[in-house]
């Protein structure tokens, strides 16, 4: 190499090319679609919202590709690549071309996008705002990973909290969300001053994530670190003074679960409670809420469990939560447990932190809620439902909800065991992919038709497709049945579980299911098509045959096959 | 183990396909209305056919109360207007004379036979007596439940402004909401058939606004009852606007009475 910008260069399009190209390829292939179907109103709503989703999708894969860190640590979650701090060149350029080179790309992905998707539609996206905002985003991304190699928690946190501002924050540069929302928590100032001061702060935040990562990243090089491993041992001294453990383990389950908690139980409640203060003391602190900001607040609290069990379930499936290698470690491996009893230990796991994180969201907006809130716009639903139901129905309902809720967070966190369990890493990236796609998609798909309000009564475009849902529905609680009977009979005959616990599974499923199905016949009791849609669904939602299926794909990894 | 997982397979499998097959059965389709289509429930047998309307934003699920107890004595109809939920938008504008066009179009269509049976809940009174108007052979009787009435309407746009829900954008669109005083004007002007007819309603007060309205809203369905004296009023204190969902039983004797009444001429 010629110089270290190539080389730096060369590194990065090394390891992300085929993605790299691949994403501009998806770009490419919908601009041509989208440039034959232009003209074409039936297509284009469709169209859109598929250019959206492919749009972020490929702005989160130029993100991941510029994870630029090396692990020093357990696997990924290190520190800036410290085997580039011997190439002859200053701390400044070693931050910078990462910084440049990921800033281009996000700039490459978002004009392609906007040119090729959007301009045979007809839409002219935004050009000034979303650019800065883009490179404001990566900066903070590139500043966050560079600047706490000591404490892998607040590492977790700050990604997480960041990623809850960018994936929010763009929506204060829409016009209508400035004229309107801005009011409504209480900013009286002109909108347009509002616009320069988040223009300002844009044009800031580079220059500053460069100025922190620089000089991170110039301690890292010298050896110097920071107090902030500090943040991970108060953790440990919180779990050592709450949980204190000073007798012996009844049996290896016990020790295995304890092992499961210690290490990731409290991630999701952590990242909650987060949420929480970052949401509630800035609210509370600016004054009385108007009713519909309170409902805002409450949609988004009780809306983060879910979203945030869909992120920490992927690393909760993992064999180890903060190691990017999918292999189980020989220590692990030889240990004198069956993976049936290592699974249940991990959705016992997962089931105590769901508890944990919704007491918490649900004493917490309680109190909240009564200190700084406003009923009126609560009141008024609550008026809605008395159009519906009766008084009984009226205080089962949220009680039923609430255990639906439970069981939908469990469900997202323990999701992906089977292939995250599994050793294999091109499966877990594509199951990733995945789950990616269905939730930028429903997201997109939300934005979209909120943006069209006169498209929420519209179902006429679709109805043909809900025509086949019942049948749909239905082949996928015979397969998802079939397949947990063989997961299932595999894991009786391998003996990885007593037939006790096997019986106790399904009799929890049944139960989490009828509870959701009591739900659904409580809310729709006389709509006879969306009740039957909706058991059926209930039927696909409480995992079955992926406990089993983890426990086979675990053993497989346990013997290294 | 083989057994207990044989079973739960077939016991699950089971389950899924009945309810699988009931939700198709169920399932409202798309019939056309001349240049659109639109979702309609149809069920149950027995003339005269029985006929649910209402306002365009409410969709056909509201009658499941009512429709399926209905469905035991007569054929009973329900649908989406279009434009709205699972129906096809149609020309505009979307007054009472367009929605009454593509109802007859897709019963037609539908093979629903007249004579019907018209219930039309809050704003689908108006559409129900355009519709009897317009189609006067086709109707052997009108069932209103807490009708709009636009003598009702006039007076609430001069005394409580406030309340409109009709923006700029909607009459731009020439959508329901848009055209509803173009609907009213034409509700007014209608010549209705003569059939049996009966009305019923909601004097629950649901709050302070309603508290005060209510009087009012009787007035105005006492007075346009004088032209017909004939007809059947039901005043309920059990439910407010809510008589749909509240008391669907008041709705269903109404219909049932009435379709009585008719067979015995018959």
């Amino acid at each position: 190499m010629r110089s270290p910008a190539l080389a730096i260069a060369w590194e990065i399009w090394h390891r992300n090319r085929m993605g790299g190209v691949a994403s501009l390829a998806v770009i490419g292939t919908a601009g041509l679609i989208n440039w034959l179907v232009r003209g074409n109103s039936r297509w284009a709503g469709l169209a859109e919202v598929t250019g959206y989703v492919l749009l972020v999708l490929a702005l989160f894969f130029t993100f991941g590709g510029f994870h630029f860190t090396e692990g020093r640590r357990k696997g990924g979650f290190g520190s800036f690549p410290f085997r580039l701090f011997n190439m002859p060149v200053a701390t400044s350029w070693l931050v910078a071309f990462p910084m440049l080179y990921g800033s281009v790309a996000v700039l490459t992905i978002y004009l392609a996008g906007a040119w090729l998707i959007f301009v045979p539609l007809g839409k002219a996206l935004p050009m000034v705002w979303p650019c800065l905002y883009l490179i404001c985003a990566f900066t903070q991304f590139q500043m966050i990973i560079w600047s706490f190699p000591e404490s892998r928690y607040l590492k977790l946190l700050c990604l997480s909290l960041a990623a809850a501002v960018i994936a929010l924050g763009w929506m204060f540069f829409l016009p209508h969300i400035i004229e309107g929302t801005l009011s409504e928590l209480g900013y009286t100032g002109s909108p347009a001053l509002f616009k320069r001061y988040l223009f300002i702060g844009l044009a800031l935040t580079g220059p500053a994530a460069f100025g922190i990562s620089l000089y991170r990243v110039h301690q890292q090089r010298h050896g110097v670190t920071l107090g902030l491993r500090h943040f991970d041992l108060g953790r440990e001294w919180i779990s050592r003074r709450f949980l204190p453990r000073s007798r012996p383990f009844r049996s290896g389950t016990q020790a295995i679960f304890w092992q499961e908690w210690r290490q990731t139980g409290s991630i999701l409640p952590i990242g909650v409670a987060a949420i929480l203060a970052m949401t509630f003391v800035p609210t509370y602190l600016s004054g009385p809420l108007t009713p519909r900001a309170t409902l805002g607040v409450l949609s988004w609290i009780f809306l983060s469990p879910l979203l945030l069990a869909v992120i920490i379930g992927r690393g909760f499936s993992k064999p180890d939560f903060w190691n990017q290698e999918l292999n189980m470690t020989p220590f692990n491996a030889i240990r004198p447990l069956t993976s049936g009893q290592w699974v249940t230990a991990k959705l016992k796991v997962a089931a105590g932190s769901v508890l944990l994180t919704w007491g918490l969201v649900l004493y917490v907006s309680f109190v909240w809620t009564t200190w700084a809130g406003d009923f009126e716009e609560l009141d008024r639903l609550f008026q809605q439902l008395m159009f519906h139901y009766s008084a009984q129905e009226r205080w089962l309902l949220p009680v039923l909800a609430i255990f639906a809720v439970l069981i939908l967070t469990w469900r997202f966190m323990v999701n992906g065991l089977a292939v995250g369990l599994s050793g294999r890493k091109r499966w877990y990236q594509f199951s990733n992919l995945l789950t990616g796609l269905v939730w930028v998609t429903l997201f997109a798909g939300v934005i979209w038709r909120s943006d069209h309000s006169d498209h929420n009564l519209h179902l006429y475009d679709v109805w043909q497709w809900i025509i086949w849902l019942p049948l749909a529905l239905a082949g996928a609680v015979i397969a998802k049945s079939t397949l947990a009977a063989w997961a299932w009979y595999q894991v009786d005959q391998r003996q990885m579980l007593s037939r006790h616990s096997i019986y106790t599974y399904f009799g929890f499923w049944v139960l989490a299911t009828g509870l959701l199905v009591g739900l659904v016949v409580l809310a729709f009791p006389h709509t006879v098509w969306l009740r039957n849609l909706l058991i059926l669904l209930s039927m696909t939602v409480v995992p079955l045959a992926r406990p089993g299926m983890a426990m086979l794909t675990l053993a497989k990894n346990r013997s290294g096959s | 183990m083989k057994l207990f997982l044989a079973l739960f397979v077939f016991g699950a499998s089971t389950l899924a396909v009945v309810l699988a097959l009931s939700a198709s059965g169920e399932l409202p389709r798309q019939v056309p209305a001349g240049q659109n289509r639109l979702r309609m429930h149809i069920i149950g047998e027995g003339s005269p056919a029985v006929v649910f309307d209402c306002f365009g934003p409410a969709n056909l699920e509201i009658w499941n109360r009512v429709q399926p107890e209905v469905a035991r004595f007569a054929r009973a109809v329900a649908y989406d207007h279009g434009g709205y939920w699972g129906s096809e938008p149609g020309p505009k504008p979307r007054d009472a004379r367009q929605i009454a066009r593509e109802l007859h179009a897709a019963l037609r269509n539908a093979n629903v036979r007249p004579p019907f049976i018209l219930v039309g809940y809050s704003f689908g009174g108006p559409y129900v007596r355009v519709y009897a108007g317009m189609y006067p052979e086709d109707v052997a009787g009108i069932v209103l439940v807490d009708p709009t009435q636009e003598g009702f309407m006039t007076w609430l746009s001069q005394h409580y402004p406030e309340i409109n829900r009709v923006t700029e954008k909607h009459r731009i669109a020439q959508d329901e909401l848009g055209s509803q005083w173009l609907s009213l004007n034409q509700a007014r002007e209608t010549q209705l058939p003569d059939v049996p007819l009966a009305l019923i309603t909601g004097m629950k007060p649901q709050d302070m606004l309603t508290r005060k309205l209510l009087p009012r809203w009787l007035e105005a369905h006492r007075n346009w009852l004088k032209e017909f004296p004939r007809a059947k009023h039901v005043v309920t204190t059990n439910s407010g606007h809510d008589v749909v969902f509240n008391e669907p039983g008041l709705v269903i004797h109404a219909v049932r009475e009435m379709a009585d009444s008719i067979r015995k001429k018959e």
